[in-house]
């Protein structure tokens, strides 16, 4: 199916007759990406499913307010971004517990067949990109497996490109060790 | 993507041989149903952000506007002429108000006639109606007592 603009998108959205209409489209046309992004985030599919429609709902609520100074998709964007980061604090603060249950809980799901089908080097880098701080996990996953730009990701997460190139290279040079070593919870 | 793939070659060579492969399982029908998903719990967000007494179409709200502004116009519109106006009120005076035009000595007077030393202790406690009914049997309630000024 055709992909329609942004402009093409908010024109249909701000029409009332097909405002439900154009959001339908949205979801479809952003889902995979977003989701993409959120599941290497959180592992788990059904967190990952929920992360994202809470991301949905907030588009939709923010979306009259949207002013178009960046694009679509890079809003929306943040949003999942923020929800990821939001979504892991409250896992630590459920647990009540140290950043090793957590770690345990994001990298059990690789070991879990119905959610993960890479062999053992696959399963070894993701288990190494989980050992990063979330906010440097997201500048890897957005630049490593998302291949956003550098000027994407500083619009998304506020940052700037030097420090988005910093913070990613210190990233990459971290995980290619603890992978080729096996240094990987 | 070229200046992902120089960058990551040079630096991280397992991670560039690596890269482009997606080991996570995603449901085959995710993508067709969540856009579903996400309008039933968008549609449940607004059923529940607007309670049901709440019109739900902003036309509607015209209703109750149209309403109130008929309730303030029956209670504050210009009242009728001063004449009718007293007529009404003369309906409503409670008792206790029957004697309150009429002057205290004019009211004494009245007593002295009735039982010679002026002090009507019998009338003391009664209502209003009850000392006109009281005067107006011994023949001693004038009618001026109501027309003049106190």
């Amino acid at each position: 199916m055709k992909e329609l603009s942004d402009s093409e998108l908010l024109d249909l959205f701000r029409r009332e007759e097909s405002r439900h209409y154009a959001f339908n489209l949205l979801v479809g046309q952003y889902q995979r990406r977003l989701y993409s992004f959120v599941r290497r985030m959180v592992t788990d599919h059904d967190e990952a499913q929920d992360v994202l429609q809470n991301t949905f709902i907030k588009v939709w609520l923010g979306l009259d307010g949207f002013r178009a100074d960046s694009r679509l998709f890079s809003w929306m964007y943040r949003i999942a971004h923020n929800e990821c980061l939001d979504h892991l604090r409250k896992l630590r603060r459920g647990l009540f517990v140290d950043g090793s249950a957590v770690m345990e809980r994001l990298t059990s799901t690789v070991d879990d067949s119905t959610q993960f089908s890479g062999d053992e080097i696959q399963r070894r880098l993701q288990r190494a990109v989980m050992r990063l701080p979330d906010k440097q996990r997201a500048v890897f996953t957005m630049r490593y497996f998302e291949a956003l730009k550098y000027e994407e990701m500083s619009s998304i997460t506020g940052t700037s490109v030097g420090a988005l190139k910093s913070s990613y290279h210190i990233a990459v040079k971290k995980v290619e060790e603890w992978v080729t070593t096996d240094q990987t919870p | 993507m070229e200046e992902r793939d120089d960058e990551l070659e040079h630096l991280a060579p397992t991670l560039y041989r690596l890269k482009g492969h997606d080991p996570f399982v995603v449901p085959a029908d995710l993508f067709a149903r969540f856009p579903h998903r996400v309008q039933s719990s968008i549609l449940e967000l607004s059923d529940r952000s607007t309670p049901w007494y709440m019109p739900r179409k902003r036309w509607a709200w015209a209703i109750p506007m149209a309403l109130a502004a008929g309730l303030w116009w029956a209670a504050y519109r210009p009242g009728p002429s001063a004449e009718t106006n007293g007529v009404a009120r003369t309906e409503h005076v409670h008792n206790d108000l029957l004697l309150d035009g009429i002057h205290e000595d004019d009211l004494w007077a009245a007593y002295a006639q009735v039982d010679g030393n002026g002090t009507g202790p019998v009338l003391i406690d009664q209502e209003d109606e009850a000392i006109l009914a009281y005067l107006e049997d011994a023949g001693a309630l004038d009618l001026y007592m109501f027309t003049e000024e106190p």
